[in-house]
């Protein structure tokens, strides 16, 4: 679409945007579970990984301007292989944001709208998303620059909130144990940090992506210090022993919280203000992707239908697991295998296959 | 069609937006403020049964599905039109109780506070909980039973306070306060004075109970005694694994917080230098504690380093001192700063010997700052902490002496 136009700042909030989702709420059980104390710097390694690749889809977006990633995938690997990788990256990209809508209407079941039946919840999110969706990329990126400081807002409130509760001295020992554990939990923190697909698909609408650059390094700092805060306020709060056992160590810190005064005594109700509209985000950007995606690949296919054809798509697979332990499984399941193998493997191939075409260019 | 498109939208969107699924009205809550969890069955009621009415006890009763009921649960509820303190001023309650106090015998809370719903038509809401108290004997027994429902269920707070009494713990719910209408407030608020004495214990609720359940150390929670109208924190319980194994007095209490660096405020006496009846009382501004493990081979020693900002209080009985020359002040420092080790090592080595159980956190000190030896003797712990040697060296400072010489 011509009119999706956007400015380089645009980036910051797309792109903040989609990748502060889901994982915001287990973050600190799942680095925990594997390097303990240590796992602060687990968290670095999977956002030096996310800046990796985010450079690595924006070099490879520059060099193909105008193209997005499946349509280089197309142009460099051919039309069978970029139907597989279509096909493949819309069923993570339909998966993630039907399994994070599920856990986020059970997160609101459990802890706000106890009586709402989750079906309704996931309708109403998924109506809004749908109408965010429907309006292209630009009106997204604007309801997304609205939303930022929102969200923002109350996430750093709710990480400063619980402070006079810490003890620093949780986060010893600092460097004790050995490397491994360390290296999986960055190996695991890399899915926080997977809305960077959003560069690949994105960088084609903006009308000066040289400007980009920039604000993927500034969206990646801005996420992992978020990241951060609350990795570290969850450490020094609960100690990391405490927080394997917490199913949603986040809300769990929220409810940590504790005033003096009889003020804010239900301070979940913050997170969850800042917790709805970052859900909606997640949604919306992953349901944006789909149907780039398949649209990159079979360019007729009207860009409405394809939105109305996931509704039902997306709402199946929010519905389908059958209880917490279950959506939070499959989420794994997709992270681990479509997830990863599309950073590990896709990613450097393409980037190979550039390099090669290039050099046979110059001969 | 696109009429009755936007027809249709405005009836969704006016149902969607108008309406909460999950609404309770503020005044159909019950609000519970405090839980007390005793031991069951020969629990004294105070009500003789009348035979023309059912008595209390057999309201209390309930059939359970699994087991015989080793619990009795009591939770309590404010009677808001009751209370002196209205919010509005619209002035000062009625006779009678301020609150409902319900007890229920059973095993699992969770199934007894459903089972409140038989007596009570406001639907007990969790949330606001100020105090869980409990009675020593549920304790010795094992804390964890009762209080897996109150750590699982997200109604709770981490933060609510726990308390252990020697007693029945549903009398403390029954106290009947002075000022506050609501016993569970009022107790709820007395570890907020530990800036002015620490005897009382102020760091120990729900949160760090768990934490310290799944963590597998020793730790102490506030004891709590009571009269007709008034209730009394000090002293604490002390615990292994989840069991409770003594009581720890006020003086020890305080010495423990001095060792793990939870002192805020307080009142230490000493007797004075050189006279038998003096006593000096001293203001405790800022107390900071560490504690750093020294290995030498098979020998485990912790070095408790402190400093403490002390200002002079009082001289009773104390002649003949100038409190305002700096040789007197030094004398003092020097005589305190012997004492107070004494008092403090005094206490570490009673811990060590009458519960060998590990309230200092002796074992996370090891894990922080020499993990590579607390892996080798991580097993072994319970055997060694009793045998650990302490050192202790208190940096005394006098700042304020007062207004008079």
């Amino acid at each position: 679409m011509t009119r999706d136009k956007l400015g380089s700042i645009n980036m910051l909030s797309l792109f903040v945007n989609s990748m502060i989702g889901i994982k915001v709420l287990t973050l600190p059980r799942d680095l925990v579970i594997y390097s303990g104390t240590r796992s602060w710097m687990s968290l670095m390694i999977g956002a030096l990984v996310a800046l990796f690749t985010g450079l690595s889809l924006y070099w490879l977006g520059m060099k193909n301007p105008g193209l997005n990633t499946t349509q280089i995938v197309l142009k460099l690997m051919g039309r069978p292989i970029a139907l597989i990788i279509m096909v493949v990256a819309s069923f993570y990209f339909i998966g993630t944001a039907g399994l994070s809508l599920r856990i986020f209407a059970d997160s609101i079941n459990i802890f706000l709208l106890s009586n709402t039946p989750m079906s309704f919840v996931i309708i109403v999110m998924m109506l809004a998303g749908l109408y965010a969706v429907k309006q292209g990329l630009k009106v997204i990126s604007i309801v997304f620059d609205l939303l930022l400081p929102v969200i923002l807002f109350f996430i750093i409130l709710l990480i400063l909130l619980p402070v006079n509760n810490i003890d620093p001295k949780n986060l010893l020992p600092v460097f004790y144990g050995d490397i491994m554990p360390v290296i999986k939990g960055g190996y695991k923190a890399i899915e926080a940090f997977f809305g960077f697909a959003i560069i690949g698909y994105a960088l084609p609408h903006f009308v000066e992506p040289k400007g980009v650059k920039k604000w993927i390094f500034i969206s990646v700092a801005v996420c992992f210090s978020i990241y951060l805060g609350i990795l570290l306020m969850a450490l020094m709060i609960f100690g990391s022993n405490e927080i394997s056992y917490l199913i949603y160590p986040t809300i769990t810190l929220t409810k940590a919280i504790q005033l003096r005064v009889q003020l804010f005594e239900r301070a979940e109700s913050f997170f969850m203000a800042a917790w709805i509209p970052n859900a909606f985000t997640t949604l919306v950007i992953y349901y944006y992707l789909s149907i780039i995606n398949i649209r990159s690949v079979f360019s007729k296919l009207n860009y409405n239908i394809l939105a109305y054809c996931h509704f039902p798509l997306i709402f199946f697979v929010a519905m389908f697991p059958r209880n917490v332990v279950a959506s939070t499984n499959y989420l794994v399941l997709l992270d681990n295998y479509i997830g990863k193998a599309l950073v590990f493997f896709l990613v450097p191939g393409l980037i190979v296959l550039q390099l090669y075409r290039q050099r046979r260019k110059k001969k | 069609m696109r009429i009755i498109l936007k027809i249709l939208s405005c009836i969704v969107l006016c149902v969607i937006l108008t309406g909460c699924w999950d609404h309770v009205e503020l005044e159909d809550r019950g609000y519970v403020i405090g839980i007390a969890i005793d031991k069951g069955p020969d629990l004294p009621q105070g009500y003789e049964p009348r035979e023309e009415y059912l008595s209390e006890r057999d309201l209390e009763k309930m059939p359970l599905q699994v087991g015989q009921p080793q619990y009795a649960y009591t939770i309590q509820m404010p009677i808001v039109s009751k209370a002196q303190n209205l919010p509005t001023g619209t002035g000062g309650g009625g006779e009678g109780d301020k609150t409902w106090d319900l007890t229920i015998l059973g095993n699992s809370l969770a199934e007894v506070s459903r089972q409140y719903s038989t007596r009570t038509n406001y639907v007990p809401f969790y949330s606001h909980i100020q105090i869980i108290a409990i009675s020593e004997e549920v304790a010795r027994d094992g804390l964890l039973p009762p209080l897996d429902t109150l750590l699982r269920d997200p109604e709770m707070r981490r933060r609510t306070r726990v308390f252990i009494t020697p007693g029945e713990a549903k009398k403390i719910l029954n106290v009947e306060p002075k000022i506050d209408d609501y016993p569970s407030f009022y107790l709820a608020d007395l570890p907020l004075n530990s800036s002015k004495t620490s005897r009382v214990l102020h760091k120990t609720d729900l949160g760090e109970i768990s934490e310290h359940l799944h963590g597998n150390h020793a730790f102490i929670v506030p004891r709590v005694i009571s009269t007709k109208d008034e209730v009394k924190s000090a002293g604490a319980a002390v615990f292994k694994g989840d069991k409770m194994i003594g009581w720890l007095g006020e003086l020890d209490t305080m010495n423990v917080e001095w060792v793990k660096n939870l002192v805020l405020g307080g009142m230490l006496t000493f007797s004075a230098p050189g006279e038998k009846e003096g006593i000096i009382a001293l203001e405790i501004a800022k107390a900071k504690t560490d504690i750093k493990p020294i290995i030498n081979g098979e020998n485990i020693k912790m070095s408790i380093k402190s400093k403490a900002l002390l200002n002079l209080e009082e001289q009773f009985r104390v002649h003949g001192h100038d409190s305002y020359k700096v040789t007197y002040i030094k004398e003092l420092q020097n005589m305190i700063k012997d004492a107070l080790e004494d008092r403090i090592l005094d206490t570490v080595k009673y811990v060590q010997k009458e519960f060998e159980a590990d309230i200092f956190y002796f074992d996370m000190v090891l894990e922080r700052h020499r993990p590579e030896v607390w892996e080798k003797i991580k097993a072994d712990w319970d055997e060694i902490f009793p045998k650990v040697e302490v050192e202790i060296d208190i940096d005394v400072r006098i700042e304020h002496t007062g207004t008079t010489r």
